[in-house]
């Protein structure tokens, strides 16, 4: 039992990220040992802060077989939201603010859930449009100018770390949330059916389970994630910015971790730790590019190119496994179903 | 030289099942060769291999004298092989002039030259003597229409072997016969013609040899014209058919009506009405398409019921959704296992926990040790062959599958009052076949009231106590065990 169970570790995608990310970070002090300095540390970690969360909704969307590109439209929408309510009424506790983003977080997602499973649209599709949407509206109310935010207490919340370590608040806050949704998946009935809706949608509706609602529910949970997430990030920037995120997607990085961390892009498998480690491994090896001394684009085009490889790993396994047991649909891609892109 | 098409020991083997085994035979041109033997005797992994779909895992296929190994459907057609299927290969929303020339379209210049493809297919069509207008989109065409198009598609394709899966299943009697009539067109060409049809008739009518398989493996060739339907059907099943089914140990105790349906109506179908007792049996026979499935899937709630009236325990019900009709007791094994039945990835446990995970609660958590339990007890009770309850699905043969379905619904936790079985014994074995029907006449000595839906008239016959034959959505009559023959079915199936 304890042999298997450690071999189960091993073999686990998890533990490959794991290994892949202090392999990295071996070359890099290797290459250039001053990059392993305290402000770096923050800086990474940070930066996970609020990618991490992104990436958790991300993940159980996709289990279920959603998929959502308007996440950083949203978390922008969100952000512009919160800085313009602390500005027009100063006096009022940040929390309320947070609140009124959060309201706003569950009606964008309610809006792509209705689509998803009322209109029957395809989420694919509808949801790049969706983020259109939403920074659009962003752009034209802050005429593309950032809204600075001026709240000691709410910028103190990502510039608060643990003791004397490089380890921030949020970040504890986030590796909670993963924790939670992590045990949520594993160990609950919710999190049970996720895995089953997502793996067959109709053998989970004959066998009496509610697809379309366990769906919303993940598309506002996302949505709502995503808000958490942008208002991290509005607060280490300490700015209302309607372009910022957008120069990063995180929704793109959570979807890349995902997939890399063996999320099944077809839904019904996968799990939190392998997306969180996914998570850490794109940070991590940003940051090393970037201390390296490598040029933004390199970043971008070595980014692009692993969502992409973590695609071709998902679909050879995929078609490897209906090969094997001689299912039709697998081969050629020809069966193959997108999240959000069936009815 | 002479044409022909050999299979040198073939053999296919899935997890669990030796789907072909040492398969060989040779079909000449210009004759029509049928491939005849139940379900599961291997006919469509055969085709399959033949169109480059799957590979076999032994022995070669040999065209006119070479050996041809395809990776993909696309060699296949290059090689001059083409398999008409049930479900059409065809693009709904090209017409018919695209498709048949489809991934060859007739180009000048260029471009696509439409005065040459129009005129090629109306040539086409004139030789076949059909009627079909080259322009309109395959979409707005009759089922059998399409299908003419595909084999037109085929026979443009200078295809030397043309395959026929169960070809005539959604046609009508004249549409039958003008395929049968492009079939002997086929024929005089000197094209190689593989037949898979359970129709005897038609096998009599259209094909010059028969061959014979049985649980994967050949048994023999025969002529068509020197043999008959009796020795046919002993050579499928190898055994008295009365057999297995002599050896059922049944139900002998009926109770009262557990379920009356009153001119039910869905879209797909209508006025129909019939009574389930307690520990009855009841087989819905009819062909592919007759609306057996869309009878319970409306009465599952999983498609709109226009109109009627269902009675359960004599109170009037209406399920919106499958949820519903599972909390007042009523399951559904689907006709699909594998699309509608599992979650393939997932485990056996998950699986069989699927419908009662709401009981299976421990305050917020699942109980997962009582999910073990309810799994533990499924897999010994239909024996299902696993070394753990972690074992995924996918990685079980068919009919451990299925007993994986019948544990869902049947587990400690389940209160299945009907149990409705849609196509139970589809691609198993033969041994696993017996023991799915001694597990039906258990369930019905529980006092359960089961619904038994098979194309397999002789199954169908056997192991229900009454069967409801449907053609065409509605009901055609209801026969009982003792009075049903394949031929009386087959009458109200086809609605003679």
């Amino acid at each position: 039992m304890q042999q298997t169970l450690s071999k189960k570790i091993l073999q686990s995608k998890s533990f490959l990220l794991l290994a892949i990310t202090a392999v990295v970070l071996l070359i890099t002090y290797i290459v250039s040992p001053g990059a392993f300095n305290v402000g770096n540390a923050k800086q990474i970690l940070s930066n996970i802060s609020y990618v991490g969360i992104f990436a958790v909704g991300v993940a159980c969307l996709l289990i279920s077989g959603g998929i959502d590109f308007s996440l950083s439209g949203q978390a922008t929408f969100a952000m512009i939201m919160f800085a313009q309510i602390l500005k027009s009424f100063p006096s009022l506790p940040w929390g309320v603010a947070v609140l009124a983003a959060l309201v706003y977080g569950v009606i964008a997602g309610s809006i792509n859930a209705f689509f998803a499973n009322g209109l029957k649209l395809m989420s694919f599709i509808c949801t790049i449009g969706m983020s259109s949407v939403w920074t659009g509206l962003a752009t034209w109310y802050t005429r593309g100018n950032i809204i600075p935010i001026r709240n000691a207490s709410f910028s103190a919340l990502s510039a608060t770390y643990i003791g004397n370590t490089p380890i921030p608040m949020l970040f504890i806050f986030m590796a909670l949330v993963v924790a939670g949704y992590s045990f949520m998946l594993r160990r609950t009935r919710f999190g049970r059916s996720i895995l089953m809706a997502g793996g067959n949608p109709a053998a989970a509706r004959l066998a009496g389970m509610n697809t379309g609602k366990i769906k919303s529910i993940l598309f506002v949970n996302a949505s709502v994630l995503a808000v958490v997430g942008g208002l991290i990030w509005a607060s280490q920037q300490n700015v209302g910015s309607p372009a910022g995120l957008l120069t990063v997607m995180p929704e793109m990085t959570g979807l890349t971790a995902s997939i890399l961390g063996g999320v099944s892009f077809m839904g019904g498998s996968g799990s939190l730790g392998g997306a969180f480690s996914g998570v850490l491994l794109i940070n991590v090896l940003a940051y090393a590019l970037q201390v390296m001394g490598l040029p933004t684009w390199l970043i971008t085009f070595i980014n692009g190119s692993l969502l992409v490889v973590a695609l071709t790993i998902d679909g050879y396994n995929m078609r490897r496994r209906f090969r094997h047991f001689g299912i039709k649909g697998g081969g050629g891609g020809g069966g193959m179903v997108m999240p959000g892109m069936s009815k | 030289m002479e044409r022909y098409l050999e299979f040198a020991g073939v053999g296919k083997a899935f997890p669990g099942v030796q789907a072909l085994d040492d398969i060989s035979f040779r079909a000449q041109s210009g004759r029509v060769l049928a491939l005849l033997g139940e379900n599961g005797a291997g006919k469509s992994t055969l085709l399959k291999i033949m169109s480059g779909d799957l590979r076999a895992d032994t022995g070669s296929v040999i065209l006119n004298g070479e050996t041809v190994s395809f990776t993909s459907p696309f060699d296949a057609i290059k090689a001059g092989i083409s398999v008409i299927y049930q479900e059409r290969q065809l693009i709904p929303a090209m017409n018919v002039m695209e498709n048949i020339f489809l991934g060859d379209l007739p180009v000048k210049s260029g471009l696509i030259d439409a005065k040459k493809l129009k005129s090629d297919t109306k040539a086409l069509l004139e030789k076949f003597g059909l009627s079909i207008d080259p322009e309109i989109p395959v979409m707005f065409l009759s089922t059998a229409h399409q299908q003419m198009v595909e084999i037109i598609k085929a026979y443009r394709r200078n295809s030397q072997v043309v395959a026929f899966d169960e070809p005539t299943a959604p046609l009508t009697d004249t549409e039958i016969e003008i395929l049968f009539k492009l079939i002997g067109q086929l024929r005089d060409e000197g094209k190689i013609i593989i037949y898979v049809s359970h129709r005897m008739a038609e096998i009599f009518q259209v094909t010059d040899e028969i061959v014979i398989l049985k649980d994967g493996k050949f048994v023999k060739t025969l002529n068509t014209s020197e043999t008959d339907e009796q020795e046919l059907v002993r050579s499928m099943v190898g055994r008295d058919i009365g057999d297995t089914y002599s050896h059922l140990s049944r139900n002998d105790s009926m109770g009262d009506v557990l379920l009356e349906v009153k001119n039910l109506a869905s879209p797909y179908v209508r006025d129909v009405s019939f009574t389930l007792r307690r520990g009855e049996i009841i087989g819905f026979a009819g062909l592919v398409g007759s609306g057996r499935t869309e009878v319970m899937r409306a009465l599952f709630g999983a498609d709109p019921v226009l109109s009627g009236e269902i009675k359960l325990d004599g109170r009037s019900v209406s399920f919106k959704t499958p949820k519903d009709a599972i909390d007042s007791g009523i399951a559904l094994c689907p006709e699909d296992r594998k699309e509608q039945g599992l979650v393939l990835w997932r485990s056996i446990e998950d699986n069989i926990c699927m419908p009662v995970l709401s009981k299976l609660r421990k305050g917020l958590f699942l109980d997962t040790k009582a999910c073990e339990r309810v799994a533990l007890s499924s897999i010994k009770r239909y024996d299902i062959k696993t070394p753990t309850v972690d074992k995924i699905v996918m990685e079980l043969s068919g009919g451990n599958q299925q007993k994986v379905i019948l544990g869902r619904w049947t587990s400690e936790l389940m209160d299945t009052k009907i149990l409705i079985l849609d196509e139970p014994t589809k691609g198993i074995d033969v041994g696993t076949k017996a023991e799915i029907y001694q597990t039906v006449c258990d369930f019905a000595k529980l006092g359960i009231g089961v619904i038994f839906i098979s194309s397999e008239l002789t199954e169908v016959i056997n192991v229900a106590d009454r069967i409801i034959v449907m053609h065409e959505g509605h009901i055609t009559g209801s026969v009982t065990r003792e009075e049903a023959t394949e031929e009386s079915i087959l009458a109200l199936a086809m609605a003679q």
